[in-house]
């Protein structure tokens, strides 16, 4: 637990230290959906119907430049060996990471999304559903970023490759997801789809740290 | 014949079709044997070599 | 079977019987299953001609799922037992597999243009051959990015098992999302039924498939195997000089 304590703390003083990172991304998210009215127009029915769909696949679209440093600070420093050795399962390590991206970027996500929600002339009332379903959201999705991250260690492209080996996996968590915001913005019920996005969430919950665990013992040896 | 060749009309969708499966699986074929064939000429020269150099030798 | 097989020079040896073998087959179902389904099966009542799209249409997203599960199958092979072949027969299937998806995504959208008066509907199908042709690209694209081969077999390996348990997951969430939108698929591509006179030259014609795949994996497979020795000779040429 203590390993665990200072993985967490050493993650996220990292990222404090690089809250450009953070910060980058969180712009990242709102111009993309500042991209949306002027793409499509300003008429806010238009909008409202589209608005859960552009939120989370600005979501997605953000979250993805944060998975290659997933990983990569550990190895350039020859941390990764550092995080072998903890006295710890790796699995939990794994997971301790995916907690601290989280905080780092999925929890900005989560918190400036009713933000977003009322420029693209979301009903408030559904929110709270809505950023419940996106900080589950991306939790998973990070999850899909550590395997992700973890794969490409060592690999000659980073970036592109880790986009095309998450995106067709995160199809469930994006139909979900958007599917729970829509029925909490329309007032029915949400409870089914967002069933279903905490189950596909939870099962990554079971795949994600050994696979990444696995990956990265691979790419160190 | 021409009535076969026109599929009741449709001879703009079955056709093509056909056409691009065997166009992909011929690539693939072609491609495959001729990869295949090129290493094991690559492998026997690489065994030639050696021995090359040991009657020179 | 498999530690029986995993000599590679054993393995080869029985290859080599097979694949003239697996040739053999191909044309043997092909022909008649070509017959069959361009002279010998009926036009259906309400696709018309077009059903003879589903000939090559429904073998090939066969064998397009099938090579995904077996390519996770070597991987899992690979990853417990560390057996260099079961790498070699996942990186051969790989070419193959992805052709078939391909091929499956472009004859359903011909089939649909005229059933459904578009080039492409978000059928549930459709969009899930979709994603499985990415997952396919993926894996070729991550194995072939390292500059150390077995490295780039790992990722893949661990990258095919995390996507075989995900289809079923993608396969869910796809229908579901369909069902909620409804599309404007009203002919099923593929339906449940299908008259025994479809039937043959379908069957027929998914044997071929699978007769091919397994011809092709085999050559490439061969391939591989030899551009490793050819790699590993060079390499200790390099090093050791005459000592070879």
């Amino acid at each position: 637990m203590q390993a665990q304590w200072a993985v967490l703390k050493r993650d996220l003083l990292l990222g404090w230290r690089g809250l450009s990172d953070t910060i980058a991304g969180i712009s990242f998210f709102v111009m993309i959906i500042a991209l949306v009215p002027l793409a499509v127009g300003p008429d806010t029915a238009t909008l409202t119907v589209i608005a859960p769909a552009i939120l989370w696949i600005a979501a997605l679209l953000a979250t993805l430049p944060q998975m290659e440093r997933l990983f990569a600070r550990d190895d350039a420093e020859g941390g990764l060996d550092h995080l072998l050795m903890i006295p710890a399962p790796l699995p939990l390590t794994v997971l301790t990471k995916i907690a601290a991206a989280w905080l780092l970027i999925g929890l900005p996500l989560t918190l400036t999304a009713p933000l977003l929600g009322m420029m693209l002339a979301l009903p408030l009332a559904g929110m709270a559903m809505v950023m419940l379903a996106l900080a589950i959201g991306t939790f998973g999705l990070l999850m899909l970023g550590m395997i992700a991250a973890a794969l490409v260690l060592g690999a000659r492209r980073g970036g592109v490759l880790i986009a095309i080996l998450v995106l067709p996996l995160a199809m469930p968590i994006l139909i979900f997801g958007v599917a729970t915001s829509q029925a909490a913005m329309l007032g029915e019920n949400a409870m089914p789809p967002f069933q279903f996005l905490l189950a596909v969430v939870l099962l990554l919950l079971a795949i994600t740290p050994w696979a990444t665990a696995m990956s990265l013992r691979h790419a160190a040896e | 014949m021409t009535e076969f060749l026109q599929m009741g009309g449709y001879a703009a969708f079955i056709w093509p079709s056909w056409g691009l499966a065997v166009l992909v699986l011929l690539g693939v074929t072609v491609s495959s044997l001729r990869h295949g064939r090129r290493i094991q000429k690559e492998l026997e020269q690489s065994e030639l070599k050696p021995e090359q150099k040991k009657e020179q030798s | 079977m498999f530690d029986y097989l995993a000599n590679p020079a054993r393995f080869q040896r029985i290859a080599n019987v097979i694949r003239p073998l697996a040739w053999l087959i191909f044309i043997i179902t092909l022909l008649p299953g070509l017959y069959y389904a361009f002279f010998n099966s009926p036009a259906d009542y309400q696709q018309g001609e077009t059903v003879r799209i589903m000939y090559i249409h429904v073998p090939s997203a066969w064998m397009a799922l099938m090579g995904y599960v077996l390519m996770a199958l070597m991987a899992l092979f690979y990853l417990v037992w560390k057996h260099p072949l079961a790498d070699i027969a996942a990186r051969s299937m790989a070419l193959p597999g992805a052709a078939f998806a391909f091929i499956t995504l472009v004859t359903g959208s011909l089939w649909g243009a005229p059933m459904w008066g578009t080039w492409w509907v978000w059928d549930a199908r459709l969009t899930s051959m979709l994603i499985l042709l990415f997952l396919y690209i993926g894996y070729m694209v991550l194995v072939d990015s390292f500059d150390r081969e077995d490295r780039g077999s790992k990722a893949g390996a661990v990258l095919l098992l995390v996507g075989v348990i995900n289809i079923p997951i993608i396969k869910f969430s796809v229908d579901w999302w369909n069902t909620l939108h409804q599309g404007a698929s009203v002919i099923r591509v593929g339906g449940p039924l299908i008259d025994a006179s479809m039937l043959i030259p379908l069957l027929l014609m998914a044997a071929a498939a699978k007769w091919w795949f397994i011809a092709i994996t085999l050559i490439r497979m061969r391939t591989l195997m030899g551009e490793r020795r050819l790699q590993s000779r060079l390499a200790s040429r390099r090093e050791g000089g005459a000592h070879d």
